[in-house]
């Protein structure tokens, strides 16, 4: 046998060999591989089809979107006697009366209910009978509400203004405030209060805890592939609507586990106001 | 100094370490299906192929011999294989001829002589149209203008004939070459083999009218009971088989010791007794409604992808159900023990199918061991009905007994949620009312509507 003229095929079969492997050893390796890129012709084409279906768009498309993991959340566990002092001051007048999941807190027309899971919820009839001071702009039921959370426990950390939405019929806003998380939203995590002509009426708090991301980062579907699925979602819907945002976040549901996965998720704003959320990995409603 | 010939086979080494570091680093995953992955321990138990005319075959097969002798053969005994393929021909015969004809032309009037021959009854557990035996014998669609629905086969060899009833009564009398010569050899194995003989129940103490096609066995008969296993499940590796693409799934353990697995599309649980739920949502525009033979058949096929076909299971019961203004089909499979069915509180199998797919799946089965158990001698069919009558008479209402029948009165087995034994059990139905009356100690155990 010629073991040199072996060695000298082995050797280039290797070279070959080893440089496919390194070449899908890099794409594995490398986020940017990964990475969705958007082209212009492809939003174009997009909004036309979108237009046709009574669908506008008004919100800016990111033109990049980089893969994403998993994000491991679990329940932001609160004391509930902290908890009830921040919203009572003293509870020496307070019933407190404890379920199976939750302690309950009620004095006069006030009830705070703050569950084993971390869910605070907060009603206050009282302000039915208190003085109506009419308020005139989103801004000012914003002012109310943010002062309302500093003076009851404060922000939680990374919390930010999401949406104000008006409702006619009571003439009442409720201001809602969303988690984020290295700069994106976690759509589960949020604080609602609903401020009223005489006051705020009720708070909500569903704060999870983002324990950090989970397994491998893998690739988003692009923007204009979740916008194209609203037809679908939208179908049976009154047109025309708008678009008006557009974000890349997380969305879970709410589970009775101790920890558990948020998706990487679009969240479509349609007319200012509905939020749908769009799996980032299967392009499918989340639901 | 190192000569070129050494520097070639360093390198080559160098080569052949790189070639091994990237592979494990890109390390291809093996399909699904190459794995056995999420079968349950017990696949001794489990059938991979599954033919839809045995989850509908009759639940019983009562055959009466010449000179009066009678017996039942119950699914899974012997003989009941040949004599359901029997009945399937009478079936399918009958198709034939109504196919190109109308069914009035072989309607059967004189229908009480019958009963004075030797035959074969076939029993259905659930009464079936016409155009699902056409699906499920032939795989073509019926397009006759008649649909009648079976209730049941007679097969009188002596006349090399068949008579097929349906739900509203009607006797269809069907010629059947060559079924004398076919069912002689089969019927005298079947004699020789000693069968247990059956009758036809009679009761005297009671006015109450009995069903005439209720059939006992002569001789009070021994009977094991069993022991039941859950299945025994490895959450991730059944996971695997509803979710094409795994690493878009997200995995949520409970408290309460379930599994949750979703992709936003469909969610996965896994209860911690081995009980199994699947939901997926509808989406797309697909309005095409299936056949209730489709319908089953991607079922049937569903569950054998999704934990596998446990043996003895037949359809229960089909429910028509409305899916987000779909019509589909929810397909309730129960199992059976020696034959005899297995009667729990909660359902073994649920399938529910709308647009050709499955949208939601239940699945709790238990696997029965008898190995341990011993053989005790049951009561006779007339002290469980006695004991009915003595414990029940004030729920039943039997005050007005000419309002009543007594519908039915068969051998079962009887599993409650928190007990893990398979009891037998008589079942006696009477009118809507129906009351298990232990095998072996003639205890009533529970009543219901």
């Amino acid at each position: 046998m010629d073991w040199k003229k072996a060695k000298t095929i082995l050797i280039i079969a290797f070279i070959f060999l080893d440089a496919f492997l390194g070449y899908n050893f890099w794409l594995n390796i490398n986020p940017e591989a990964d990475t969705t890129v958007v082209t212009d012709s492809q939003i174009q084409e997009s909004c036309r089809i979108l237009q046709e279906a009574g669908i506008l768009i008004d919100t800016k498309l990111p033109a990049k979107v980089l893969p994403q993991p998993f994000l491991m959340v679990s329940y932001q566990k609160v004391e509930p006697s902290k908890t009830a002092s921040s919203f009572f001051g003293e509870l020496g007048n307070v019933k407190v009366e404890k379920t199976e999941d939750s302690v309950i807190y009620r004095r006069d027309q006030e009830q705070l209910m703050v569950m084993h899971n971390g869910i605070i919820s907060y009603f206050n009839n009282k302000s039915e009978t208190a003085e109506k001071q009419p308020l005139v702009t989103k801004q000012d039921a914003k002012k109310i509400a943010d002062s309302f959370i500093k003076a009851h426990g404060g922000f939680p950390p990374n919390a930010r203004h999401d949406r104000t939405i008006y409702y006619n019929e009571s003439d009442s806003y409720l201001v809602e405030y969303v988690q984020e998380y290295k700069g994106k939203f976690l759509a589960s995590s949020y604080i609602d209060v609903l401020v009223t002509p005489t006051g705020v009426k009720s708070y909500y708090s569903s704060w999870l805890k983002p324990i950090g991301y989970s397994g491998k980062s893998k690739q988003i579907i692009s923007p204009v592939q979740a916008l194209l699925k609203m037809i679908e979602v939208l179908e049976g819907v009154n047109k025309p609507i708008t678009i008006t945002g557009l974000e890349l976040g997380y969305y879970s549901r709410y589970y009775n586990a101790e920890k558990w996965q948020a998706v990487p998720a679009w969240r479509i704003v349609v007319d200012k106001d509905e939020y749908y959320y769009i799996n980032g990995y299967t392009g499918e409603l989340e639901q | 100094m190192i000569n070129r010939e050494d520097l070639k086979t360093v390198i080559l080494i160098c080569l052949v370490f790189l070639s091994m570091f990237f592979t494990s680093k890109i390390w291809f995953r093996l399909p699904f299906s190459w794995k056995n992955a999420g079968m349950p321990a017990h696949t001794a138990d489990i059938n991979t192929k599954v033919d839809i005319l045995n989850i509908v075959s009759p639940s019983k097969i009562v055959v009466h011999f010449k000179g009066n002798q009678k017996t039942v053969v119950y699914p899974t005994r012997d003989f009941y294989g040949d004599l359901w393929k029997e009945g399937q021909l009478a079936l399918r015969t009958f198709i034939e001829n109504i196919k190109t004809s109308d069914p009035e032309r072989f309607k059967d009037s004189s229908d009480t002589y019958v009963y004075d021959q030797p035959r074969i009854d076939y029993v259905f557990h659930l009464q079936l149209g016409i155009d699902f035996w056409q699906e499920a014998l032939s795989q073509e669609t019926y397009k006759g203008a008649s649909k009648p629905v079976i209730k049941g086969v007679t097969l009188l060899a002596e006349k090399d004939s068949a008579i097929i009833t349906d739900n509203k009564g009607k006797h269809y009398s069907i010629p059947m070459e060559g079924l004398n010569r076919r069912l002689e050899g089969l019927l005298n194995d079947l004699k020789k083999s000693n069968p247990p003989e059956y009758t036809r129940f009679s009761y005297s103490k009671t006015s109450i009218p009995i069903n005439q096609d209720i059939y006992v066995p002569v001789n009070p008969m021994a009977i094991k009971g069993a022991v039941t296993n859950s299945e025994v499940i490895e959450p991730d590796k059944l996971a695997r088989r509803f979710f094409s693409d795994m690493s878009v799934v997200r995995k949520i353990e409970e408290k309460d010791g379930a599994t949750i697995y979703t992709d936003g599309i469909s969610g996965l649980r896994i209860y911690p007794d081995g009980a199994v739920e699947y939901n997926h949502t509808i989406t797309g525009k697909d309005t095409s409604e299936n056949s209730i033979f489709r319908s089953l058949s991607t079922a049937v096929r569903f569950i054998t992808q999704h934990g596998g076909w446990p043996m003895e299971t037949y359809l229960d019961k089909i429910n028509t159900v409305s899916i987000q203004d779909k019509r589909g089909y929810t397909f309730v499979f129960s199992s059976r023990l020696r034959g005899m069915p297995i009667v729990t509180d909660e359902n073994v199998i649920e399938v529910s199918v709308s647009q050709g797919k499955v949208k939601n799946y239940f699945r709790s089965v238990v696997y029965p061991a008898t190995a341990n158990v011993l053989e005790e001698k049951m009561i006779s069919a007339q002290e469980a009905l006695e004991q009915v009558l003595i414990n029940f008479n004030y729920l039943i209402g039997l005050e007005n007994e000419q309002d009543k029948k007594i519908e039915d009165i068969f051998m079962a087995y009887y599993k409650t949620k928190e007990d893990q034994t398979l009891k037998p059990v008589w079942i006696v139905k009477i009118s809507n009312f129906i009351v298990y009356v232990d095998a072996v100690t003639g205890e009533v155990t529970t009543g219901r509507n």
